[in-house]
């Protein structure tokens, strides 16, 4: 047992993973932004020692999307039986995890591969994550609180041990934090590496898939040059390979792993980058949602308030009405009984003073075609939604996608206009859209309960517009111009020239992307004009500019 | 015979043979697709080169170096050099490079990784005297350093080629191996800003092509990348390209991604 523990020791404090994509090192100080460390006990998910992910996570974020592979340690220090079913657990969600991460990863980048050279690199990766890490990641501490893995002095983060001295633009933004991002990162590494061992003097071919695994964890571990290093018994260095090929071999996991892992995540998905939003589809079990019936009778076409009543009367109210929102895509999304007044422009192009339908090229689609950006969800009146303004409470990581790369820090008591607004339901954690200066990007926003401590409510003179209300003026900025449509990208009317301005009547948002669409009047003739897209970064300065 | 003028003969050859494969090529090709055979496009020509294309003169986009353009699968030696200066640059680079493979040079071996990434870190030093050698040692050194998997070397290497406007199939053939299918996102938007200056069609359809099959297959981080980057490259027989491939790629963030950028440059392109 104590040789077993040496080891991955050892392990963990020699072998931290350093990339040579990177970087000039920086020396960053033994236990950098560790806060409130505890230790552990080089265990299955329980390596040595973890820091807080608070400065790198949201830990609501991780408890919400990542519990399944958090290790407990209130289970870990109640009862032998306990405990025992906490190591199996754990190790089931982990095992079930990294192989299909591995897997999915391998066949997209390799759509050819053989069965057998497949299930090499997902053995290799099953390995190398836990010679790493033992399979530790996220841990939640005996005091309840998110932590996560910082081995080697700290400087190795999480899984696939990151190293802030060499990855520190990397780890910063919280890439290493993030379990999808840090396992792509350490992938995309290990992909690199296993495709030049194949082709190694010391390996002998690239289907002899033991010795090409050791090439690459002797290359992942010291470098290009150290390709062949696991055959040299004398290089400094030679244990690591050593060491690696016994966990290799011993497969220690082994001995807790069950047959049934209870998560299904979309694998296809997080191995594409695809951030918090591969949850969407597994960890929300959506609600019923209204199925629209064929339309046998369609209102005719020159009444379309009928036409809309018509669906709202049969498909929508009785189903939905505990619902703000539809999720199913293909469908209308909102409620018009419960909706505010600028989501049913937004929406439906609903003018709430006459509630006119402005039905889309004057035919009787179904609903799906219809449908309006998804992420734009209807906000009971009262409560912020695009388009409104906000004040921060706080200074607010501004990142790339929701929960994704931190771009900049945006300071309290700053105004912004949010331009989308995603929320997980079950989560029910929502991030903010804004633009701030030259960067766009997600703000966290947490549950409606902790939203009052990162924004409130603000007014429009305080902030950049970027999305016009209606009655407020537009520029075109376009060089050629902007086209008048008579529909949203409907038949052509005329050519707004550039520079010139418009007073906008009402907004529409399409697609999942939240297209923008302005209902404007210019030489007496009434359309619309499109003006670029919300989602997932605004592009609509390029199109117009709110004067 | 001077080896320079062997060379140019050599590149004159290569020009025609060229001509004659695109000639057929696009003659077959719709006009307004690529063929994707990017991967086997790169190893079958990557050690090509050619003159100047009429398009590059009009854009003034011919290399300032009217040195030879090397092959880029051969290694930064043998060249006769014009000064102490050059003999001592490369001398001095090519006993770094040896430190890689040799493992007993003075540095750092605190931790197993240390002792190459240190390495990779004198090498970028040494390269910021690029400027100070003789052009055509910066040729050979420039298309060995390329392949170093270091990001910070590469980033060196790029902006050399950028800042000197060192524009030929070769160099092409080196950003798009070593840049658009490696795997560090952070390059990409540079790397994309750089062939940009390639206008040839024959060019264009080469880079369009590895560009997709990165997109399908490449490092997740760099397919993203290269999607939402993309409208640094796109023209009217590109998107045209990808709109009509995008029903292969796999569902999920970076089909979005690319398809966005397509919507996005159709709805530029129409004015909305």
């Amino acid at each position: 047992m104590k040789k077993t523990i040496a080891l991955l020791v050892v392990s963990l404090l020699a072998i931290t993973f350093n990339s040579p994509d990177a970087n000039a090192k920086v020396n960053t100080a033994d236990f950098w932004k560790c806060e409130s460390r505890q230790g552990g006990s080089w265990t299955v998910g329980r390596a040595a020692s973890i820091c807080l992910v608070k400065p790198f996570q949201q830990p609501s974020e991780v408890q919400s999307y990542w519990s399944q592979v958090t290790y407990d340690d209130v289970k870990y220090n109640s009862s032998t039986n306990i405990r025992k079913q906490e190591n199996s657990r754990y190790s089931t969600e982990m095992n079930a995890l990294v192989e299909g991460f591995a897997s999915q990863y391998y066949v997209k980048r390799n759509p050819a591969a053989k069965s057998d050279e497949i299930e090499a690199w997902m053995k290799a990766i099953l390995a190398v994550s836990y010679h790493e890490s033992i399979w530790t990641h996220y841990r939640k501490g005996t005091d309840g609180q998110m932590r996560m893995l910082r081995g080697d002095f700290g400087h190795g983060h999480g899984l696939m041990q990151v190293d802030d001295r060499w990855h520190f633009a990397y780890v910063s933004d919280g890439g290493a934090a993030r379990l999808q991002d840090n396992m792509i990162y350490g992938l995309d590494l290990f992909y690199s590496l296993w495709t030049k061992a194949g082709k190694a003097s010391c390996v002998g071919g690239s289907s002899n898939y033991l010795a090409r695994t050791r090439a690459t964890y002797s290359m992942y571990n010291g470098g290009e040059g150290s390709v062949c290093r696991w055959k040299n018994t004398s290089h400094k260095w030679y244990k690591n390979d050593k060491n690696f090929w016994d966990h290799f071999q011993k497969q220690g996991w082994r001995q807790h792993v069950t047959n049934a892992s209870t998560f299904k995540y979309n694998f296809s998905c997080l191995v594409q980058d695809g951030g918090l939003k591969c949850f969407d589809s597994e960890i929300d079990p959506r609600p019923p949602v209204a199925v629209p019936n064929p339309i046998s009778n369609p209102a005719p076409i020159n009444n379309p308030s009928s036409a809309y009543k018509y669906l709202v009367d049969n498909i929508y109210i009785l189903k939905s009405r505990s619902l703000y929102c539809t999720w199913n895509n293909q469908f209308l999304s909102c409620l018009p009984a419960q909706l505010g007044t600028q989501c049913l422009i937004d929406l439906f192009g609903i003018d709430s003073d006459n509630a006119y339908i402005d039905l889309e090229a004057e035919t009787t689609q179904i609903a799906s075609t219809r449908m309006i950006n998804p992420e734009t969800k209807c906000i009971p009146s009262g409560e912020i939604n695009v388009g409104d303004y906000i004040s921060t409470q706080a200074n607010i990581n501004l990142r790339k996608t929701p929960g994704g790369a931190k771009l900049i820090t945006v300071p309290k008591n700053r105004n912004y206009q949010v331009l989308n607004i995603y929320r997980n339901e079950k989560t029910n954690i929502s991030y903010y859209l804004i633009s701030a200066g030259s960067s766009s990007g997600y703000i966290h926003i947490g549950t409606p309960n902790e939203a009052k401590n990162f924004v409130k409510k603000s007014y429009a003179n305080a902030a950049e517009k970027i999305l016009a209300a209606k009655g407020e003026m537009i520029e075109v900025k376009n060089i050629s111009g902007i086209n008048m449509r008579k529909d949203p990208g409907g038949s052509l009317q005329l050519n707004i020239p550039a520079r010139e301005r418009l007073v906008v009547l009402s907004r529409i948002l399409r697609g999942e992307e939240g297209h923008v669409y302005y209902k404007v009047e210019y030489k007496n003739t009434i359309g619309y004009v499109y003006s670029g897209r919300l989602a997932p970064i605004p592009n609509i300065k390029t199109w117009t500019e709110v004067k | 015979m001077k080896k320079f003028d062997l060379f140019l003969i050599i590149m004159a050859c290569g020009l025609i043979g060229f001509g004659f494969y695109f000639s057929k090529k696009f003659k077959s090709d719709s006009d307004d697709n690529y063929n994707i055979k990017a991967k086997n496009h790169l190893t079958k020509h990557k050690s090509s080169s050619r003159k100047p294309t009429q398009d590059d003169d009009k854009n003034g986009k011919v290399s300032k170096n009217k040195s030879p353009i090397q092959s880029i699968s051969e290694p930064a030696v043998a060249l006769s050099l014009n000064s102490n200066k050059d003999q001592q640059f490369q001398e001095k680079y090519l006993s770094l490079k040896q430190c890689i493979s040799s493992q007993n040079c003075n540095f750092s071996q605190e931790d197993p990784r240390s002792y190459e990434l240190e390495i990779y870190k004198a090498i970028n030093l040494h390269l910021q005297n690029l400027d100070q050698i003789s052009s055509e040692l910066k040729i050979k050194v420039l298309q060995s350093a390329a392949k170093f998997s270091d990001g910070y070397i590469k980033q060196t290497v790029l902006k050399q080629l950028i800042k000197d406007e060192l524009i030929s199939e070769s160099w092409r053939d080196l950003v798009l191996q070593e840049y658009i299918s490696h795997h560090n996102a952070r390059l990409i938007p540079e790397a994309m800003e750089y062939l940009k200056s390639y206008t040839a069609e024959s060019d264009r359809a080469i880079i369009h092509q590895t560009i997709f099959t990165e997109i399908a297959n490449g490092s997740p981080k760099v397919a993203n990348a290269l999607a939402e980057n993309l409208k640094t490259l796109l023209d009217q027989k590109s998107a045209s390209f990808y709109k009509s491939n995008i029903s292969n790629l796999e569902e999920g963030p970076i089909k979005a991604n690319l398809n966005r950028e397509i919507v996005d440059f159709e709805m530029q392109s129409s004015a909305g």
